[in-house]
């Protein structure tokens, strides 16, 4: 009986292959510029054309720094066609990022220096007392757009069914969304592809939290990602949110303690 | 007609040249050619303005559009001619001397202000569109409908006054010709390579040894349409439907032409004789229904109509061509908008205040190194600079995030992650900054705070490093 039905089963990655994630998956993604944190994704790489999702409560902690790289590559990125020549004014110059509704004023000058480029960005400031639904609105059109590759959007709220319009956006357009969130958002049942949180834990600590990512498991990593690196880390105690989604035989190791 | 002595110059400096002068100026011994400043000297009250290109252009246009009605081939040599085909006219007219009459009229309806001799508009027929345009530059008001009679008016015509370059003019004065006719005797591969193949076309042309293709000029286009309502309204939802039954006819009629438009106007008229209206810009030349009925659609749920509608009218811009776009045989372009067109609807949905772009500014004080700018805002180019290499490397550690605007903290001492950097200036407008900003670390929270060397003790947070 030959195998090949089963190994292309096996190759599609909506089948959970266990402890280890694939690194051929179905959907497009990016490399995050940071080879230990593309360890840990499946695909090695931010997944594209879809949401993912950022619980963050306090700023500063390097969010923006975590994703320049894999913005800075979408903007850049030179596309050829199908020939292997690229066409007219290059795919490169019509690429955009949009910011909707940040929280502080994206610093122009660091931007720049950072190595994106300014003409490339663009930066919607919708009045919070109108309609907290036409930031909601915005990202679905510009996400819609072929020219726009990245979308970061601080919605005012979110629900599960605006969420998964903003999926299918993504899709339609092949953008990536990602929709920065407050950490409380973290109950709140999610159709992103990847629910990232970043946080600092009670040692000081700042933490990676991969909460739910496709294709994937899990996974807590102890990061100051600028010096050195990401770390995978166990916990003591598990989130309350997984102790429903994880089978028994990933409770937690007793003898490792909360000082890590 | 004024008593004070105004004059045309080309440029508003002591070097300029008078190009007009009314005849007031005259009295005080004004004439053409005279530089502004000596002008100045005959006659210290006299008032000078810069010439008016855009109010030529557009007076030479009204022109021919009322001299089409004599002749349907009008062609327009700028800056202030206008060349005729009359030959087919001719005969409906009735004959070469009411032509001229009809012409007059047209030159004399338009513009009816008492001008200088030089100014008066010059009127010459001939058998060729080069010989009648070099006539009427030299001044003359001539009938010419012979050959011979042509080649005789030509040739005493002098060098000077046909338009030709200063170098060619040069070159034949030195060679001893002053007019056409002893142009015309020098050989004619020399002149071909002395002064080029331009000017001897132009010679042949004016004799009628070559033709000359004139290219029939034709006013631009709009479009205007109004509807009644049956009904006068406040409803969006029966304005939008005469606003596309128009729309509609509007694109129709592009299509057949194949031409776009710039902007669109939508003028309401309401129900206690007040009027209201929308006007839409776009960044480019616009002329698919779709965008044009979703952006006109934005503006008007956003509009608060003061009264019923009774009567609405679309007025377009003038038509442009539409711009020509090649296409993939493989690539699918599923998305039909441009980038520009979906700002557009982005502006017009959220208000042109929401849809913004960065800029930098060579400034050292942090709130005022950057803009942020409306999309199709120019900034004055002494405003915005690129910022030099080296700044860039200063700004590499700059945060990601900056505040509105600083805010006052209360800790006494940062922990320092890097050495403190002093930032100093602002004296030229009043906003005079003296700074030490720090990098704090604190609960792995990256901060940009800085203490004001005019009041120590107060320390403010400027930036986040996302």
């Amino acid at each position: 009986m030959s195998l090949e039905p089963i190994q292309k089963l096996l190759q599609q990655s909506s089948v959970w292959r266990g402890k280890t994630h694939q690194e051929q998956v179905a959907w497009p993604t990016l490399s995050t510029g940071f080879a230990e944190l593309d360890d840990h994704l499946p695909g090695r790489g931010w997944p594209q054309a879809s949401v993912t999702e950022f619980l963050i409560d306090v700023y500063g902690l390097g969010e923006l720094q975590l994703l320049l790289p894999a913005l800075k590559k979408l903007i850049n990125t030179d596309q050829a066609d199908i020939e292997g020549r690229s066409t007219g004014p290059s795919a490169a110059e019509t690429s955009k990022i949009a910011f909707i509704n940040p929280p502080y004023w994206p610093y122009a000058p660091a931007l720049e220096a950072a190595g994106l480029s300014l003409e490339q960005i663009l930066l919607m400031v919708i009045d919070r007392d109108q309609n907290p639904d036409l930031s909601l609105w915005t990202a679905e059109q510009l996400a819609r757009h072929a020219d726009c590759k990245a979308v970061l959007l601080w919605p005012k709220q979110l629900q599960t069914g605006q969420l998964r319009r903003l999926q299918l956006a993504a899709e339609a357009g092949n953008t990536w969304l990602i929709v920065f969130r407050p950490l409380s958002a973290q109950s709140q049942s999610s159709s992103a592809t990847l629910r990232l949180s970043l946080s600092v834990n009670a040692v000081s600590e700042k933490q990676l939290h991969i909460i739910k990512v496709r294709g994937g498991r899990p996974r807590l990593l102890a990061t100051d990602f600028l010096t050195s690196g990401f770390k995978p880390r166990s916990w003591s105690r598990p989130p309350a949110s997984l102790l429903t989604s994880l089978p028994a035989s990933a409770a937690v190791n007793s003898s490792q303690t909360a000082s890590l | 007609m004024s008593n004070i002595a105004t004059v045309v110059v080309d440029e508003i400096s002591n070097d300029g040249l008078v190009l007009s002068a009314n005849l007031a100026a005259k009295h005080f011994g004004i004439e053409r050619s005279m530089r502004l400043k000596a002008a100045l000297a005959l006659a210290p009250q006299l008032q000078y303005q810069l010439r008016d290109w855009q109010g030529e252009i557009a007076a030479l246009e009204t022109m021919a559009k009322q001299l089409q009605t004599i002749s349907s081939w009008v062609q327009l040599r700028p800056p202030n001619g206008i060349c005729l085909e009359l030959q087919a006219s001719l005969r409906l007219l009735g004959g070469v001397g009411k032509a001229c009459d009809a012409i007059d009229r047209v030159i004399r309806s338009y513009g009816g202000r008492q001008l200088d001799h030089d100014s008066q508009p010059r009127r010459v027929i001939a058998c060729t569109a080069q010989a009648a345009f070099w006539l009427a530059q030299s001044g003359k008001q001539k009938i010419i409908t012979q050959q011979h009679d042509l080649v005789r008016q030509l040739h005493r015509l002098s060098i000077c006054q046909l338009g030709w370059p200063k170098k060619t003019i040069t070159t034949l004065q030195r060679l001893g010709v002053g007019n056409i006719g002893e142009c015309l005797r020098l050989p004619r591969k020399g002149l071909v390579k002395r002064l080029g193949a331009q000017v001897v076309q132009q010679l042949d042309q004016a004799l009628g040894y070559e033709a000359t293709v004139i290219d029939a000029w034709q006013a631009p286009e709009y479009f205007q349409a109004e509807q009644s309502l049956e009904l006068a309204t406040v409803q969006h939802r029966y304005l939008k439907v005469v606003i596309e039954h128009l729309l509609r006819c509007l694109v129709t009629e592009l299509d057949t032409k194949q031409q776009a438009v710039t902007a669109i106007q939508c003028h309401f008229e309401l129900l206690n004789q007040r009027q209201q209206n929308i006007t839409v810009r776009f960044s480019e030349p616009t002329w698919q229904y779709d965008h044009l009925l979703r952006v006109i659609d934005e503006r008007l749920q956003r509009l608060k109509l003061l009264a019923p509608v009774q009567k609405c009218r679309l007025k377009s811009s003038r038509w442009v061509t539409r711009p020509l776009a090649n296409r993939h045989f493989f690539i699918e372009q599923d998305n039909n908008r441009s980038w520009a067109q979906l700002l557009e609807q982005l502006q017009s949905r959220l208000g042109e205040q929401a849809v913004l772009q960065l800029r930098t500014v060579a400034d050292h004080r942090p709130e005022y190194a950057y803009r942020a700018l409306k999309v199709r805002e120019r900034a004055s180019e002494a405003l915005i600079k690129r910022s030099r290499t080296a700044h860039r490397q200063l700004c590499k550690q700059y945060p990601l995030w900056l505040f509105h605007s600083a805010k006052a903290t209360e800790f006494k001492k940062p922990i320092m992650h890097q050495s403190p950097r002093r930032i100093e200036g602002g004296w030229w407008d009043n906003n005079d900054i003296a700074r030490d900003y720090f990098h704090d670390v604190n609960q792995q929270q990256h901060r940009w705070v800085f203490q004001d060397r005019k009041n120590p003790d107060q320390w403010y947070l400027h930036g986040l490093f996302g």
